[in-house]
């Protein structure tokens, strides 16, 4: 593994740092209250007293920049955590299992891999009214199928490797195989899985954000700030192009991060590639 | 003491989707101390023997007995005990043990699950003697070491909870021949130390001939006896 | 002298971690034109890193040294573009998994007809094809069959045969055969015993055998070179029926028909540097001055030994 291979992974380490540090320290960063209006300034262009200037209510940009990336960063690592380990759950039992169990898991999966994931999200959100509960079940409901699956296929394989056979003829239970032998050979797939599921999830909840259903005005989050940003962009492009490249910098580096973990998990080979 | 009777087990058939007998009323007999060869065209059935042997896979009919007891796959305690008792060796040293997992925990394994660990711990030094393994090799992992050292690695596990009978499914067929001697006179001297019953499967007529009792044959689904003769020369 | 493949001083090493690998570590030796001379070792003695480095095969992390020489050129010093046309002309492989060796979506005329194009010697068309896969064995019939078949519909026999077909189909001068026996049952390596020994009849010079499997290599032979940890430690004629150098009496005991004889130790591992023979420590006859001086090829009637016994 070359080290100029990993730089895209590093700089994708230090895009996410950063933005995690703003969202972390924002109460202390923020020079202005996110949500302070202030009807007298609206619209101020980028100047000394506001860095990036003020929008149609006259809140800090720069302070709403920082604090925006919080709920949607909170709210795709909880979903996607909860998605992961119902999916792994259900898909390592299903797998080594298997028999009726599996064959139940698996119309399950079908079912819910076949529902239009956007358009399920939208409807349980209009249907629960938006709200972060309902977000956090809407993400749940369209993610956990893509681990279950993935690690369903992975037990299947390993279930027939060698070891897991010599395993079963030590005495080792059932259980002791799974969690001591399945689990921790899924790791790589699984975190790769991960990585990408965050960035859809932000990017879902950002298109429900952006259309009114997600996160709600007047919470300072980057979608919210493209939406709020729809009526006078044209005339004050800071309000739309804040917002839109943070976004941008945290789904590319979270895309990169995942690469670099997939890159780092397929390579059991040692250095001189078993000449 | 470990016999398998009657035994049949057929397969689905790939192309003419009927059923492939692949074993027809076997019957085997594993005596304490003493080894047995099992030979065969490859996919004649003789990794299927083992594996209803090691009560891994159901025989369609007929049964396994140990100590003259019957075995049922049902009953857990009588399992447990079982697998104690009868152990397996592979041919595939590279996945034979948990990748993840560095070799000593490997082979540790085993005995804390039967309450053997500090018995373990206490004749570990005899035991690496025996198997000629460097106890430096517990620190690494499976694909740091030579297949040679993880069949001797398998075997040490496999013997730390004095097993009554091993079966040995073409375990060194993927080894160089000098590793192969070393692991087969290891093999030998163990057995004349604990009186274990082996199970040696091989396709390899010489290593056959050279270290078992009898010879058996397993072609078109029966099990025949064979003469130890020579290998085949060009 | 210029048609015989002569190595000289060769050494391929790969950087690691913690320092350098010497997979072959000085060879020297003349594989002569005319005879099947067969590379002999157990696991990590260098023999397939030495095969890849005369057919200009090695990774790209792999450092060379010293020359090989074939027809007057040196192969470790050539660019390659010049690397390219000597193989398949010059040199030729027949490849260690015949089942992995061919493209499972193209059928086996078109592969074989591929490297016909490359040798240039005769037309490339369905019948020579045929002819050639008759010349291996197969059956007029079978020939057509075969021909016209996809990977995946051969067993593991028509494989191999097709595949000495495909590693020959250029006419090649020299050719490498890399573990043709790995994984064969006994009926296989029969009948490749049969396959090789037809090799030469499709007009190639010398042969190289790569191999573990020392009853094929004593069958089929001529010369043999046994290598250790890098090292050709004994290279001639009837080297197999009459070991000189400890190590090969030692593997040749170890042969279930010779009674299973095994040998103490193991083979040093790659990274370890050892002063004096590398094979002291585990030799049954060695001295002191084994454990501090290297010994050089000495020779001994037909052969070369490594050991300061024939000094």
């Amino acid at each position: 593994m070359r080290k100029s291979q990993l730089i895209p992974g590093m700089f994708g380490i230090f895009i996410l740092t950063v933005i995690l540090l703003a969202s972390i320290l924002a109460p202390v960063l923020a020079p202005y209250e996110p949500n302070a209006i202030h009807m007298a300034g609206t619209l101020m262009p980028p100047c000394a007293s506001h860095i990036m200037g003020t929008d149609l209510l006259g809140r800090d940009i720069f302070s709403r920049i920082l604090y925006g990336g919080r709920s949607s960063i909170l709210l795709a690592l909880a979903a996607t955590i909860v998605s992961m380990l119902a999916g792994m759950t259900v898909g390592t039992f299903a797998g080594y299992y298997g028999g009726v169990f599996d064959d139940i898991v698996l119309i399950f999966m079908n079912v819910f891999q076949g529902l239009p994931g956007t358009s399920l999200m939208i409807a349980i959100a209009g249907i629960l009214g938006p709200s972060f509960e309902s977000l956090m079940i809407a993400l749940v409901l369209t993610s956990w199928t893509g681990f279950a699956r993935i690690v369903r296929t992975e037990t299947l394989r390993l279930k027939e490797e060698n070891f897991i056979q010599g395993l079963k003829c030590l005495g080792v239970s059932s259980q002791g195989i799974i969690w001591k032998h399945i689990v921790p050979n899924l790791k790589g797939n699984t975190m790769v899985l991960f990585a990408t599921r965050i960035g859809r999830s932000i990017l879902s909840i950002s298109g429900l954000s952006f259309l009114g259903l997600g996160i709600q005005p007047p919470d300072p989050d980057w979608s919210v700030m493209l939406n709020d940003a729809r009526m006078n962009f044209r005339s004050a492009p800071y309000l739309i192009m804040a917002p839109g490249i943070c976004l941008v910098l945290l789904l590319l580096g979270i895309n990169l991060v995942g690469d670099m973990l997939r890159d780092l998990t397929d390579n059991k080979t040692g250095e001189a590639g078993g000449y | 003491m470990l016999e398998m009777r009657n035994v049949c087990k057929s397969y689905p058939g790939k192309k003419t989707g009927g059923r492939i007998e692949v074993l027809n009323h076997i019957n085997l007999t594993l005596e304490q101390g003493k080894t047995v060869g099992l030979m065969g065209k490859s996919g004649s059935g003789k990794s299927t023997i083992a594996r209803i042997l090691l009560m891994l896979e159901p025989a369609d009919s007929g049964e396994v007995y140990f100590h003259g007891e019957m075995i049922d796959r049902k009953n857990k305690s009588q399992m447990k005990d079982f697998r104690r008792r009868v152990q397996y060796i592979s041919q595939h040293p590279e996945s034979f043990l948990d990748p993840n997992w560095r070799i000593g925990r490997s082979v540790m394994e085993a005995a804390k699950i039967y309450g053997k660990q500090e018995k373990a711990e206490w004749e570990l030094g005899i035991l690496l003697e025996q198997v000629k393994l460097n106890r430096a090799v517990f620190d690494r992992y499976p694909h740091q070491v030579s297949g040679g050292e993880i069949q001797r690695a398998a075997l040490l596990r496999a013997l730390i909870l004095e097993p009554e009978v091993v079966i040995l499914d073409e375990a060194t067929s993927m080894l160089d021949v000098s590793v192969q001697a070393q692991i087969l006179n290891i093999l030998k001297e163990i057995q004349q130390r604990k009186s274990i019953a082996y199970l040696l499967i091989s396709h390899d007529r010489g290593v056959v001939s050279w270290f078992t009792d009898h010879i058996k044959e397993l072609r078109s689904g029966r099990l025949l006896e064979s003469q130890s003769g020579e290998q085949n020369k060009f | 002298m210029d048609a015989d493949l002569r190595i000289e001083d060769a050494v391929v090493h790969f950087q690691v971690k913690n320092g350098i690998v010497k997979a072959v570590d000085h060879v020297t030796a003349t594989f002569i034109a005319g005879e099947i001379t067969g590379l002999i070792g157990e696991s990590g003695c260098g023999k397939s890193v030495l095969g890849m480095a005369i057919l200009g095969l090695l990774p790209s992390y792999a450092q060379t040294e010293g020359r090989i020489w074939l027809d007057g050129k040196n192969l470790l010093a050539l660019k390659p573009g010049h690397l390219r046309k000597l193989r398949g002309r010059k040199i030729g492989l027949i490849p260690q998994n015949p089942a992995d060796s061919f493209n499972p979506v193209r059928r086996i005329k078109g592969q074989i007809m591929e490297g016909m194009q490359v040798g240039k010697r005769e037309k490339a068309d369905t019948t020579s094809v045929k002819k050639l896969l008759e010349l291996y064995g197969f059956s007029p019939i079978d020939a057509d069959r075969v021909s016209c078949s996809y990977p995946f519909e051969l067993s593991g026999g028509m494989l191999q045969r097709s595949a000495a077909a495909m590693g020959t189909a250029s006419q090649p001068e020299w050719i490498l055969a890399d573990e043709p026996s790995k994984g064969l049952d006994e009926a296989l390596r029969i009948q490749l015993y049969d396959t090789l020994a037809r090799v030469k009849e499709r007009g190639v010079k010398g042969m190289m055998i790569i191999t573990h499997d020392l009853e094929l290599a004593s069958a089929l032979c001529d010369s043999v070179a046994v290598m250790y940890s890098g090292e050709i430690v004994e290279m001639g004629k009837k080297i197999l029926a009459s070991p000189r150098h400890p190590y090969t009496k030692g593997l040749l005991a170890s042969l279930p028909q010779n009674g299973m004889n095994p040998m103490k130790g193991s083979a040093p591992a790659p990274g370890d540097g050892i002063l004096g023979c590398k094979f002291a420590s585990r030799c049954p006859e060695a001295e002191t001055r084994c454990f501090q001086e290297k010994p050089d090829n000495y020779p001994l009637d037909d052969r070369t030994v490594r050991c300061f016994q024939y000094a």
